[in-house]
């Protein structure tokens, strides 16, 4: 449900950050959040659905509006930190929804109360964005005002092969932990290791906090070293490394040490989305993370039920067993090679690369 | 349809501006980040509520 708006909005979100500038569009996705997250607290089915739509809606413009205002604020030297930066605070998030949530709805407030604070808390939060954000946005052509036109910065990123490359390779990098980690890590861990319900949470948690320390560390590191690729690769090195030694040979490394390198390595699914904005011109800067937001929400909304149907069919209506997880763990293994071979085909676009090749936007290989 | 006006760009004006509001949208993403995972915890009161799955709401 919330993954379809989001995808979708994902793209609005990109094309109107570039159209009119994020003073408005910023608050305005912020406030369609808190009316979902105040109607999923009205408690009836009906109100819970439309609002959980309406949250992936708003939420669409949460790192895309974020991705945007670093860009500008910061130069393009510590771009790929920012947007580490960025999404370690959402993988916080992501935590703090399930460690802070769960006790404080089962002591201090009910659940219908949690999702009414969460609603003020966020329009108080669109209010500061308006305020704080400056008005203006970059240069573009005026006199075209049909609304179709807003959606023409995607012409620029989409007919740009590069584009792909970093959604799909972006993409990959983030099956582990949304699919492997996030859906099948509590049954995975249980089955083949045999080991308690909290215990087996407690290490999937540490891929989510691996993330926390990975963005930013991997994006500052390749904005230290001004390169991207090499990077990129080596944190995709890291998630082979430990993901086949979590499938392969379990327990050969303490257990929290494979999850919290899975979580770190996968830091490296972030610089795609630097390089995005580096292939492609600045005046389509917000359509580009709209467009690789696009990209990997749609890569993980089709995969999430496909690898659930590869589980059932190796299982042929059976159990799942260690052999069956281990079966289609490969497929994941598999994507993550596929993502370092993706890899190799991207630009190298890091400040240390455009010092000795000024035309790399335009050149077919890195220099 | 192709005009070629360009609007001045005041990005420049405002460098120091775009990260403080950069930092306001964090807690932005936090805390949409935090109700996209929170239905995860409490699943037995969402079901006894609206008497289906979660998977409706997820």
């Amino acid at each position: 449900m919330y993954y379809y708006t989001y995808s979708g909005f994902a793209i609005v979100a990109g094309a109107a950050l570039d159209r009119f500038g994020p003073k408005y569009v910023i608050p305005i996705g912020i406030v369609v959040t808190a009316v979902g997250a105040i109607m999923f607290g009205l408690g009836s089915a009906g109100s819970a659905e439309a609002g959980r739509l309406l949250q992936g809606a708003g939420a669409a413009f949460a790192f895309t509006g974020a991705v945007y205002l670093a860009s500008h604020g910061f130069s393009a030297a510590w771009l790929a930190t920012a947007v580490g930066f960025t999404q370690c605070f959402g993988m916080l998030g992501g935590s703090a929804g399930q460690f802070a949530v769960g006790p404080m709805i089962h002591a201090l407030i009910t659940w219908e109360q949690f999702w009414i604070l969460a609603g003020l808390a966020l329009l108080a939060i669109a209010v500061v964005v308006l305020v704080a954000t400056p008005s203006g946005h970059d240069a573009q052509p005026i006199g075209d005002r049909s609304s179709l036109s807003m959606f023409k910065p995607y012409k620029v990123v989409l007919t740009n092969p590069q584009s792909y490359l970093c959604g799909f390779c972006a993409g990959l990098l983030f099956l582990p932990t949304t699919i492997g980690d996030m859906i099948w890590g509590v049954p995975f861990l249980r089955d083949t290791l045999g080991i308690s319900y909290e215990q087996a949470v407690d290490r999937a948690t540490m891929v989510p906090l691996g993330w926390v320390i990975g963005c930013p560390l991997l994006g500052y590191i390749a904005d230290r070293i001004g390169r991207r690729k090499p990077v990129l690769i080596g944190g995709a090195l890291l998630m082979l490394a430990a993901s086949a030694t979590v499938i392969y040979l379990p327990g050969v490394v303490p257990p929290y040490v494979l999850g919290l390198l899975l979580g770190i390595g996968s830091g490296a699914a972030m610089i795609p989305y630097a390089i995005i904005k580096e292939v492609n011109p600045d005046k389509v800067k917000g359509s580009a993370t709209g467009a690789i937001n696009f990209l990997v929400f749609t890569l993980s909304a089709f995969l999430a039920p496909a690898y659930g149907w590869l589980l059932n069919a190796l299982a042929g209506g059976g159990k799942l067993t260690e052999t069956v997880f281990r079966n289609a763990d490969s497929f994941g293994v598999a994507g993550i090679v596929l993502a370092i071979v993706l890899a190799c085909f991207l630009c190298e676009t890091g400040s240390a690369s455009r010092a000795a090749a000024p035309m790399i936007q335009t050149a077919k290989a890195p220099a | 349809m192709s005009a070629t006006t360009v609007i001045a760009s005041s990005r420049r004006t405002g460098q120091i501006g775009f990260v403080i509001a950069w930092g306001f949208c964090l807690l932005f993403y936090f805390g949409q980040y935090a109700i996209r995972s929170a239905p995860g915890v409490m699943v037995p009161e969402l079901t006894t509520a609206f008497g289906l799955t979660t998977l409706g709401v997820s």
